[in-house]
């Protein structure tokens, strides 16, 4: 029954640098092999010779959204003994032998004296005078012939995007020979060494096309490498092969977020937001909806780091956390450190967020988009110098009130909504040296009619040095500036009418060194310091008619410094140990006037019985910290590695919150002379497999961590109004661990992932006396103990053009305190709470939607355009945000409070002028 | 008054998308049932009352009174005051205006028929300045989840206490409004016979109502400039209200509290939230100044204040410039007399201008709760 059931779908032609090239879509089942190779001589326009007696018993079953020819050949075959070897831009099919079209390539470069091929002329340019030879793998020559080097040679490589010419983050190289690899820094520099011989190599990054290369090493050298984006190959089921050796497996712990897993995933508003990405995978929770914040493995949301370009970021989001701080067009790598935190970071307890953004398009000027019902952006890039230096502009705003607007209700519609961020980045590739800065603004404003007024704002400056000073030495130095700050306005009584400005100012120098020490073995060490300035602002009348007396809450100084080493050892292939230690030293720093307190009476006003003075810059208390970073890598077979981390921690600033969520006006906080840094260890062990069948991957990872001295609001806390922040809070110890499971298909027509999370999170605050104590004293589930939680994310490429994706989130209801009973005073009635966190509001469920559309995909189309509909909340399902009770006429009712209760739908058009691979 | 006021931001959330709607939690009822003792003096001499109760289910609020105590009165001059069981629950004591001075410090101990020693601690009796001013301003209100604006009376009180040292308040206050029934009773039909009332009974048809509303309102200078704090926000009046129809008296009382009755007023009030937001503080967990003297494990709710006070009362006639809007109570409905021949119950009917079927409240003022005695302070 050869028979053809369905033949092309789509047919596409687009025109590359070089060649022409054809890519068919085809859907064959059971067609015999004559049919099945007159079919591609047809639609591929070329001859494919072979011998009948060889393919008499072959039928082919095919389905493929877009391939080469060649690869739809290669795929054909792959069953049986052929292979296909292509031959004057036609093809042969012969039985266990390729056939061989030309000499090697090395030979021409015999007489090449030079060191390296590190010329002004890029692979890609060689490439294009010689005209693209399929499947031929070319030859990188190392060194020098005659310098006769003995022992090992040391081979530093750059990995760039060949289409913009940036470098790419955590590419990998591969030397089948030695099983060995290495991967690119944040910089794009890899450093491998070898012995003097030819290997075989392999590069390869995620959304990338792996290169294949023939190394000649003879003596130190350099290598640059630039690999295709892989947008319009073959999906990468096809590379399946390729990926036995993943670098990012020796990290154990970290979840990389490429932007194109961002993309996937569907986004309310329109917009996509790393933030809710995180979100979906295990141990990692949204604080809750219209709040900025994530909670980790059961970490308050202070206990987070987040960075973009070094640049640390207080407030991550917008308009109350429906929308990310900065645009995700910019993003090339994202990086979350939650179970084993490198040496390099600290000052956060609980996980490091690690954004680092592109540095522009260094061959091509582009320019793209998105805009939707609420703001729009758009990003400019291109080179200053061509393969040099580039510019990335990218700006984001939100259109004035449009929505408000058309609100009927008179206090909306006086009122006004905005935001904005901007972001520039400048670079300048001096080869051993890159210059970098980056430039980053974002700004929030409410107006509530004229009742409230609301502001905030993050901006940071970093300017980062990179330079590798010999084949084993590079070094980064970075200066860094940042602040947030807020603003806001309550008018809503005229006799206590106030405003309020807070800012917090960081100051950050650091210098960060990779030595290599072998080809095993790498030493990272460093050190920095931070100078933190806090302006905690003044509680001020607002107004003439306010009779409020202001209230200062003072300035606020701290000095962090640190020092770190920390080693990569490869004990074995199969066992690697990375071992590192942070010593912190911190100290809040004066001007300042402390209070001191008579003992055994609570920190009060009260209680005042003495002060102490500090000058300015005089430390107040020092605070040391050392810690230990350690971490083993087990490879247990081809397939598989268990992963063991021991982590300490420690963090100097906090937040003030006693809200449900975290309120865009919560201040951040020094420890002092009252008030101790908090500490914590991490014990996680995780088990990380891939599974070949339907290349799956899969994990599993336990933890237990132990904090001491966080910070808890006491019952009733007032940050406002009471200077004496250690009359409001109290220290004790936090509690948790988990289970976390994660099943991925990473690639594939359908691809996503499953995540599972049991954790638990406790909080005790104990002391001999009553007011040493938070709830009696007795053990109490924090705010974000939430045991249960699964996320499902799916996609579904219809074709390569259509995209479904959607998303899902189940979480056990987070602990609430409820009241226990009911009594009357004065005939009001009153509701008495006793246990802290007791109860739990109803379970959260939500499940997104999106369909992205891309215009056509014709390579050299002046503008490239596509529509995302996005549907946040599909079931419109009430989540609970808060279970309350009120009185009301004399009875107490309880009420239950969503955020989101409706499904609610954005369409967004993304635009881009220019090459379209250029992302 | 203190208010963590940011949730107003979130108001357009609220509007958008946001939901609320009922939702009982199950809640573990063990832990209700604990004493609660609400007693206060004030400065005024005569008797003062102290209430005994047991809290409730939340889902079942009610008072549960306890008979039967022994209850004592001690100021911090050594005397003792004893106070009687006048209702079930309801305990008074007396004490002679020599007793009530200024700086005087009072305490509670009861005693319970199951041997429970409950104590207070000592509570300071400051003075109360006269009230500055209760007015009112006419503005417009917007009726959540509508964008309906209705306009009505917003009540203030300005608050001097200048040239004393008296800094924290609690404002209660009564309003009682006269109000009437649109019809005498005239006609009766039970059926089968027509009852004529002649003269027609008037005796329903006006009344007066008293309430007292159930939030607590106070408020400190202590964080201010000086000791005065204007257009201090009390109650609100729509004109969509009949208490403003006839007339409207309002009561209100100024009471002088200790700062740590002030503290545990501002806690019951913080956990009173009337509308949920994003950022909410979370519920507190407080007990007043009342604690178990004979187990200290035992939790005693409640609080025992020493207050001074001071009066007010304003009259209301007739507001200007507020077009009132009130929905009639009494609807006449037009009917054929021979349908209601020989059903069951009697039915209130009107012949004037037409036959009309009155509903009770059309000629009973009391269906709404008031009452038909003219109270003493009433205008005449």
């Amino acid at each position: 029954m050869n028979k053809i059931i369905i033949i092309i779908l789509t047919f596409y032609f687009y025109t590359g640098n070089a060649q022409t090239k054809s890519s068919l879509s085809l859907n064959i089942e059971n067609l015999n092999f004559r049919d099945f190779i007159s079919l591609i001589e047809k639609e591929g326009d070329v001859n494919v010779f072979y011998h009948e007696k060889y393919v008499s018993d072959v039928s082919i079953n095919l389905k493929i959204d877009s391939a080469s020819v060649i690869d739809i050949l290669q795929l054909a075959l792959k069953e049986t003994n052929l292979k296909v070897s292509p031959w004057n831009d036609n093809f042969v099919i012969l039985p266990e032998e390729k056939l061989i079209t030309q000499l090697p390539n090395f030979k021409q470069q015999t007489d090449d004296s030079s060191a390296n091929i590190l010329t002004d002329i890029t692979l890609t340019e060689q490439r294009y005078i010689k005209g693209r030879k399929a499947d031929v793998v070319q030859t990188i020559v190392v060194g020098n012939k005659n310098s006769h080097q003995n022992g090992k040679v040391k081979v530093v490589g750059k990995i760039l995007d060949m289409d913009t010419g940036e470098p790419i983050i955590g590419a990998t190289i591969y030397v089948e020979e030695t099983k060995a690899g290495a991967a690119t820094d944040l910089n794009g520099y890899f450093i491998i060494i070898l012995n003097q011989g030819k290997y075989n190599t392999r590069f390869s990054s995620l959304g990338y096309e792996t290169g294949k290369y023939f190394l000649n090493v003879y003596s130190d050298g350099t290598v640059r490498v630039e690999l295709k984006s892989a947008t319009f190959s073959l999906q990468e089921a096809v590379i399946r092969g390729d990926r036995q050796m993943d670098i990012k497996f020796k990290d154990p712990c970290l979840e990389k977020l490429t932007a194109k897993s961002i993309k996937a995933i569907p986004m309310m508003m329109g917009e996509r937001d790393i933030l809710k990405v995180s979100e979906m995978l295990p141990g990692i929770i949204s604080v809750g909806e219209g709040s900025s914040g994530l909670n980790v493995r059961g970490g308050s949301s202070d206990q987070n780091a987040f960075y973009i370009n070094k640049i640390p970021i207080y407030n991550t989001s917008h308009l109350f956390g429906f929308f990310p701080a900065f645009n995700s067009d910019i993003l090339k790598d994202f990086s979350i450190y939650k179970g084993h935190i490198p040496a390099e970071f600290g000052g956060r307890l609980s996980s490091v967020f690690n954004v680092t953004t592109r540095q522009g398009n260094r061959k091509n000027f582009s320019l793209h988009g998105g805009i939707n019902p609420i703001a729009a952006n758009v990003t400019v890039e291109g080179p200053i110098k061509q393969d040099k230096s580039s510019v990335l502009l990218s700006a984001r705003s939100s259109y004035s009130d449009w929505i408000l607007s058309r609100i009927k209700d008179p206090v909306i519609r006086t009122s006004s909504a905005n935001f904005n961020d901007f972001s520039l980045g400048l670079n300048y590739d001096f080869e051993k040296t890159l210059l970098s800065t980056f430039i980053y603004n974002s700004n929030d404003k409410f107006d509530l009619s004229s009742l409230n007024s609301y502001k905030y704002s993050n901006a940071g400056a970093s300017i980062n040095l990179y330079h590798s000073f010999s084949n084993l030495l590079r070094v980064n130095i970075a200066l860094i500036g940042s602040q947030y700050s807020f603003n806001t306005k309550d008018m809503q009584e005229v006799s206590s009418a106030y405003q309020h400005s807070y800012s917090i100012n960081h100051y950050e120098i650091r210098t960060d060194f990779t030595q290599t020490l072998g080809e095993k073995n790498e030493l990272n060490f460093g050190l920095s310091a931070i100078n933190y300035k806090l302006n905690r602002g003044s509680i001020a009348p607002y107004g003439e008619e306010s009779l409020r007396n202001t209230i200062e809450h003072g300035e606020e100084q701290g000095l962090e410094t640190a020092l770190y080493i920390s080693d990569k050892y490869d004990i074995t292939p199969w066992l690697n140990i990375s071992a590192g230690l942070r010593y912190s030293l911190y100290a809040p720093l004066g001007e300042k006037k402390i209070y001191l307190y008579e003992d055994n009476q609570p920190r009060e006003f009260a209680y005042i019985n003495d002060s102490l003075n500090f000058t300015a810059n005089q430390a107040i208390k020092w605070y040391k910290s050392p810690e230990i970073r350690f971490s083993v890598n087990l490879k247990t077979d081809g397939n598989g590695t268990v992963k063991f981390a021991y982590n300490q921690m420690s963090q100097n600033l906090f937040m003030l919150n006693n809200t449900i969520t975290i309120a865009p006006n919560t201040q951040w906080k020094l420890a002092d002379y009252h008030i101790k840094p908090s500490k914590s260890s991490q014990l996680t062990l995780g088990i990380f497999r891939n599974i070949p069948y339907k290349n799956l991957e899969g994990s599993v990872e336990v933890f237990y961590k132990k904090t001491e001295d966080i910070t808890e609001f006491k019952d009733g806390a007032d940050f406002l109004n009471n200077p004496l922040i250690e009359a409001e809070i109290l220290q004790g110890d936090q509690e948790s661990y988990g289970i976390e499971l994660l099943l991925k298909k990473p690639s594939g027509i359908i691809n996503g992932w499953l995540a599972y999370t049991y954790s638990r999170s406790f909080i005790h605050v104990t002391g001999d006396q009553s007011w040493e104590q938070i709830n009696n004293g007795k053990e109490y589930p924090s705010n974000y103990d939430i045991p249960h939680v699964f996320n499902a994310v799916l996609n579904y490429n219809f074709s390569k053009r259509i995209t479904l994706s959607t998303a899902l989130t189940y979480q056990k209801g987070k602990p609430v305190t409820y009241p226990v009973s009911i009594y009357y005073i004065d005939n009001t009635p009153i509701i008495d709470y006793n246990e802290r966190n007791k109860y739990r509001i109803p379970d959260y469920f939500r499940t997104d939607l999106s369909l992205t559309i891309e215009g056509n995909l014709k390579k050299n189309k002046l503008i490239h355009s596509s529509w995302m509909f996005s549907v946040y909340n599909l079931t419109g399902r009430n989540n609970a945000y808060s279970v309350y009770f009120v009185s009301e006429e004399g009875k107490i009712k309880s009420y239950k409070y969503s955020v989101i209760g409706t499904p609610f739908i954005t369409i967004t058009w993304l635009f881009k002028l220019g090459n379209y691979a250029a992302q | 008054m203190q208010r963590n006021n940011i949730y107003f931001i979130f108001l357009i959330f609220t509007l958008l998308f946001s939901c609320i709607e009922e939702y009982t939690p199950k809640l573990n009822s063990s832990e209700a049932y604990l004493y609660v003792v609400d007693g206060r003096i004030t400065d005024i001499e005569g008797f003062h009352t102290i209430l005994i109760s047991k809290s409730t289910e939340v889902t079942n609020p009610s008072r549960v009174p306890v008979s039967n105590c022994d209850v004592k009165i001690f100021d911090d001059n050594d005397n003792v005051f004893t106070a009687e069981e006048y209702n079930a629950g309801e305990y008074k004591v007396y004490i002679a205006e020599e007793y009530l001075t200024y700086g005087t410090a009072f305490k509670l101990e009861v005693i319970t028929p199951d041997g429970v020693i409950i104590g207070s601690e000592y509570d300071t009796l400051h003075f109360c300045p006269e009230i500055d001013s209760i007015y009112y301003e006419i503005e417009e209100f917007i009726i959540s989840n509508t964008e309906e604006k209705v306009p009505g009376l917003q009540f203030y009180l300005d608050y001097n206490g200048r040239n004393t040292s008296t800094n924290r308040i609690k404002v209660e206050f009564e309003e009682t409004w006269e109000y009437h029934s649109d019809y005498p009773l005239k006609w009766t039909f039970n059926g089968w016979r027509l009852t004529e009332y002649s003269p027609p009974d008037y005796s329903k048809q006006i009344c007066w109502k008293t309430e007292k509303p159930d939030q607590i309102y106070s408020f400190t200078t202590e964080k201010l400039s000086s000791n005065v704090y204007k257009k201090f926000p009390l109650h609100r009046i729509l004109n969509t209200s009949n208490k403003l129809l006839v007339g409207y008296s309002l009561l209100i009382k100024q009471f002088s509290i200790s700062e740590d009755a002030m503290e545990y007023y501002e806690k019951v009030n913080s956990n009173m939230i009337s509308e949920s937001s994003l950022y909410d503080t979370q519920p507190q967990l407080f007990e007043g100044n009342i604690s178990c003297l004979s187990n200290s494990k035992t939790r005693i709710l409640g609080y025992f204040s020493t207050m001074g006070m001071k009066s007010k009362r304003i009259f209301i006639k007739h507001v200007e410039d507020l077009n009132m809007n009130v929905n009639p109570a009494c609807e006449p409905m037009s009917i054929d007399l021979g349908f209601l021949r020989g059903a069951m119950g009697t039915v209130i009917l009107w012949f004037e201008g037409g036959t009309y079927r009155l509903n009770p409240v059309c000629v009973d003022c009391t269906v709404l709760g008031g009452e038909t005695i003219k109270p003493d302070f009433w205008p005449n």
